[in-house]
């Protein structure tokens, strides 16, 4: 549950100036054929789902679901057990701080590899090769859940916290390197390059002249990451140290409900905290939302001021530095959480008891070579073929309907969560903030509870299949997609739509043709990306869900065939790089 | 990180306490040996795993005063990561199912089989159905081919007495899960299976008779929803799991002990007793590889065993 970032590509920008002018017909039939090509997605997937002649909702699950909303009112609230949350609370902050920090550390190694900045204008052909090879791995490190990764270190690495610590930092430091890579490239090169003319060692000149540019860009993404890694840490419960997705893991396995939903409301108030936090930082390192990390940086009530609104939206950061501030302009909150940051890193050091002699035992080097050993040669599981791609199919229909379950939540409570404008008054402004309240919290709610919770509840509901799978898969990602597009459509530029109101255009029309351009671009760039990290994600609830290669990869992983499982990572790989090729010509087709 | 407004000095500061704390935490994990690691216990995460995690820190203590070792419980909720942790040596000595006994055997040949509950020789499983099935309870194995065209499912994948046995049973009355009505679902704990099937999201479930048992006791079960449908034969399940370094490690005669501390327990003694109705037992007897052949025959021909 990678939040992958969340950002449009930068190159796009660079690659519309200097693309060749295409005629509108041209767009138009691009677009017509994208829009076909969805239709027959989403009629497959439905197909798929829904296999003729089999019953949809299952009417008497539907009773203990009843039961089970009863339950919500009643958490359980034994001193005993709220000592054990308090604790879990705790494993879990420090795995996540310890887990983003090591991703940070990689995504800042692999993003300086893989920019094209930090090498100059030619980079040796060992160099280009070298970052070829690292971009395929970093695609397949997190084209890999975090909980599969997890599982795979518990063999090499045993019982030990550095495995949750692990699996949090691969798949997250694959992501962080490419932002990182995309978001160095997008700053000018000049004082760099006046650094390196007049003399400047390679590494002081990039520390002193991409780090400055950068900062609030990487800083804004790191407590971003944060609050997604907290999420993962979550899932993990399999390491054996404890936390909340260990608790959890263990009171839904004995249908604790009662614990299950305490265990949910502590979720919940952790992402609420660990959220505004991470908000107000944002804001004040001057990039605000999510949006900001390419599109540079704009408050709404500013956006009058700001020439760079709307200028901003289709073109990425390029040659348009985000407002940094002096270090002294940061505010007090924002410079103590910066202090606090290794002390706190040393904390939840301690507080899990990491310790890094694991990677280097020699236990550790056997134990990796015979894992590597089991893994290869891949083989087909029983039933060849034919059972690994309808596996993959089924995978590929639950993302999609996922997408639209999660497009559909976003579309009706999107709109109520962007940030009311400052410039309403009176009751209906009380109103306004009301609902955005209302639906920030309904976001929050969704996107806290884990996909594998959701799925639970979604069986009762529904009969076995891809079905379950989808709706568990897509509620989570409409809790995550929705905040995503609303803080983006809290950017738009609202002049356009006053000009034309101005010009005597009726208030609906002029809203309608000035802001729903630019909202479908921001809903359809988003939910791309979910899409790729969404077909990740059914690794964790095929097993519910009783279909797809998450279905697959449990069976087989239960049943220590490894070389099975690496042919079924090896099409989840598969399905990661077209979904990925694929949102890429998509976005390009429809951009407009 | 960006750091900007901590000062060099700072950064460097916070680096080097940094260092000096993981040089400290790797110091005196080396600095204690392997001698005096603790001896890792673990547990499948089968049954009522909040009992489990109630149960395994007293039986940590009692294994702790007999052998007068250093013994913690190492929680894990992942099959699969149980047997993992015996194969490389973080868990020494582990209250696995049939199953992962057998699994964790052929990964780390030599493990023996210790000692199991009195009703671990013939352990049984139920088939049970939702009253809306309607299907009625029968007395002899054909009787599974009755279930076909319903839905059906399981405990955990690698679970014994939830997944093994049953779908074994199901192999011997002719009854192929291709048989029943969509696939067959794995509710991931005995618990879950019982709600799955009370709640009618699947018709029928097959699900280890003591949590049945004991779930029907605490009255969590609306018996005129579900209704047990069938008892299977006997088979051996759970025991107690020790690697063949157990002694190699912890000094000779280390297995003696954990044994004659298991087959001691006495229902009659208080504190015994508490353990023993954890476990849901009235005693502790020996057991040894052999009792688990049939097992390994069955998962091998169910691809569960490579």
């Amino acid at each position: 549950m990678t939040l992958r970032l969340s950002a449009p590509p930068p190159q796009a920008a660079a690659s519309t100036q200097g693309r060749k002018a295409v005629s509108g017909g041209t767009v138009l039939l691009r677009k017509l054929s994208a829009l076909v090509a969805v239709t027959a997605l989403l009629l497959w997937a439905v197909r798929r789902a829904l296999p003729a002649g089999s019953d949809l909702v299952n009417w008497g699950g539907l009773a203990l679901l009843d039961d089970l909303a009863a339950t919500v009112l009643r958490p359980s609230l034994e001193p005993d057990f709220l000592q054990v949350v308090l604790e879990a609370t705790a494993t879990t902050l420090a795995l996540a701080l310890l887990g983003t920090a090591g991703a940070l550390v990689l995504g800042l190694v692999g993003g300086l590899i893989l920019s094209d900045v930090a090498w100059g204008d030619a980079p040796p052909w060992p160099v280009r090769v070298g970052r070829l090879v690292l971009r395929g791995v970093l695609v397949a490190v997190r084209s890999v859940h975090e909980l599969v990764w997890a599982l795979l270190f518990v063999s090499v690495l045993g019982l030990d916290p550095l495995v949750a610590v692990l699996a949090l930092t691969l798949p997250f430091g694959a992501q962080s390197a490419q932002v990182f890579g995309e978001t160095f490239d997008s700053v000018p090169d000049a004082p760099l390059r006046a650094l390196r003319t007049a003399g400047a060692r390679p590494f002081s000149a990039l520390a002193y002249a991409l780090l400055p540019g950068t900062a609030p860009l990487l800083l804004s993404y790191s407590f971003y990451r944060f609050e997604c890694a907290l999420r993962s840490a979550v899932v993990l419960g399999v390491a054996g140290v404890g936390g909340l997705g260990f608790e959890l893991t263990v009171s839904l396995q004995s249908r604790n409900w009662g614990e299950v939903w305490t265990l949910v409301a502590t979720l919940l108030a952790l992402a609420g905290v660990v959220e505004l936090w991470s908000n107000r930082v944002r804001s004040d390192v001057a990039v605000v939302t999510c949006a900001d990390w390419s599109v540079g940086h704009e408050r709404p009530r500013e956006a009058g001021q700001s020439a760079k609104g709307q200028a901003a939206k289709g073109q990425a950061a390029k040659g348009q530095a985000p407002k940094g501030r002096s270090p002294d302009g940061l505010s007090r909150s924002t410079r103590w959480s910066l202090m606090l940051v290794l002390p706190t890193v040393v904390l939840a050091w301690w507080w899990v008891g990491l310790s890094p002699a694991g990677l280097t035992s020699p236990r550790t080097h056997e134990l990796t070579a015979q894992l590597i050993g089991d893994m290869w040669p891949p083989e087909l599981p029983d039933g060849g073929m034919r059972v690994l791609a309808d596996a993959t199919f089924d995978t590929l229909a639950m993302a999609v309907l996922a997408m639209v379950v999660a497009v559909v939540i976003t579309l009706l409570v999107g709109p109520w969560a962007s940030r009311p404008r400052a410039d309403r008054r009176g009751p209906a402004a009380w109103g306004r903030w009301t609902a955005w309240w209302v639906s920030r919290l309904l976001l929050l709610v969704l996107r806290s509870i884990p996909p594998t919770v959701w799925a639970v509840v979604a069986l009762l509901a529904l009969f076995p299949g891809v079905l379950p799978g989808a709706l568990a898969l897509g509620l989570y990602t409409g809790g995550v997609l929705g905040r995503l597009v609303a803080e983006a459509w809290e950017t738009m530029d609202l002049r356009p739509r006053d000009s034309l109101r101005d010009s005597g255009v009726p208030r609906v029309v002029a809203a309608v043709a000035s802001v729903a351009p630019p909202s479908a671009n921001h809903l359809l760039t988003y939910t791309l990306y979910r899409f790729e990290i969404c077909v990740r994600d059914t690794a964790i609830v095929g097993v519910v869900g009783a279909a797809g290669l998450g279905r697959l990869l449990s069976e087989r992983l239960g049943a220590f065939d490894f070389s099975v499982v690496t042919s079924v990572l090896l099409a989840s790989l598969l399905v990661s790089l077209t979904v990925e090729c694929v949102g890429r010509r998509l976005r390009r087709a429809l951009r407009t | 990180m960006p750091q900007r407004p901590i000062g060099r000095r700072g950064l460097l500061l916070g680096a080097g306490a940094t260092l000096l704390l993981s040089a400290c935490g790797s110091g005196s994990g080396s600095g204690a040996g392997a001698d005096a690691r603790p001896l890792g216990i673990a547990a499948i995460p089968d049954q009522d795993p909040e009992l489990l995690g109630r149960l395994y820190p007293a039986v940590a203590k009692r294994f702790a005063d007999a052998t007068g070792l250093d013994v913690v419980y190492r929680p894990v909720t992942d099959y699969t990561a149980v047997v993992r942790a015996f194969e490389i040596g973080d868990v020494h000595l582990a209250w696995m199912g049939g199953l992962t006994g057998v699994q964790a055997r052929e990964r780390r040949p030599g493990s023996t089989a210790l000692a199991q509950r009195d009703i671990d020789a013939d352990f049984r499983s139920l088939f049970i159905a939702h009253s809306s099935a309607g299907l009625r309870p029968f007395t002899t194995m054909d009787g599974l081919r009755g279930l076909a065209g319903h839905t059906l499912t399981f405990g955990s994948e690698t679970s014994t007495s939830g997944r093994l046995m049953p779908e074994y049973f199901m192999r011997q009355a002719g009854l192929k899960t291709s048989a029943l009505r969509g696939t067959a679902g794995f509710s991931g704990s005995h618990d879950a299976t019982i709600e799955l099937v009370a709640s009618g999201s699947f018709e029928t479930g097959a699900v280890n008779e003591q949590v049945w048992k004991s779930t029907v006791a605490a009255g969590d079960v609306d018996e005129s929803k579900v209704a047990v449908l069938w008892r299977t034969p006997g088979y051996a399940d759970y025991h107690w799991l020790a690697r063949p370094d157990l002694d190699k490690t912890f000094g000779d005669g280390t297995s003696e002990k954990v044994l004659d501390l298991l087959l001691g327990l006495d229902h009659r003694d208080a504190e015994d007793a508490e353990l023993l109705k954890l476990f849901g037992a009235k005693s502790f007897v020996r057991t040894r590889n052999s009792a688990y052949d049939q097992i390994e025959d069955v998962a091998r021909d169910l691809g569960l065993l490579r």
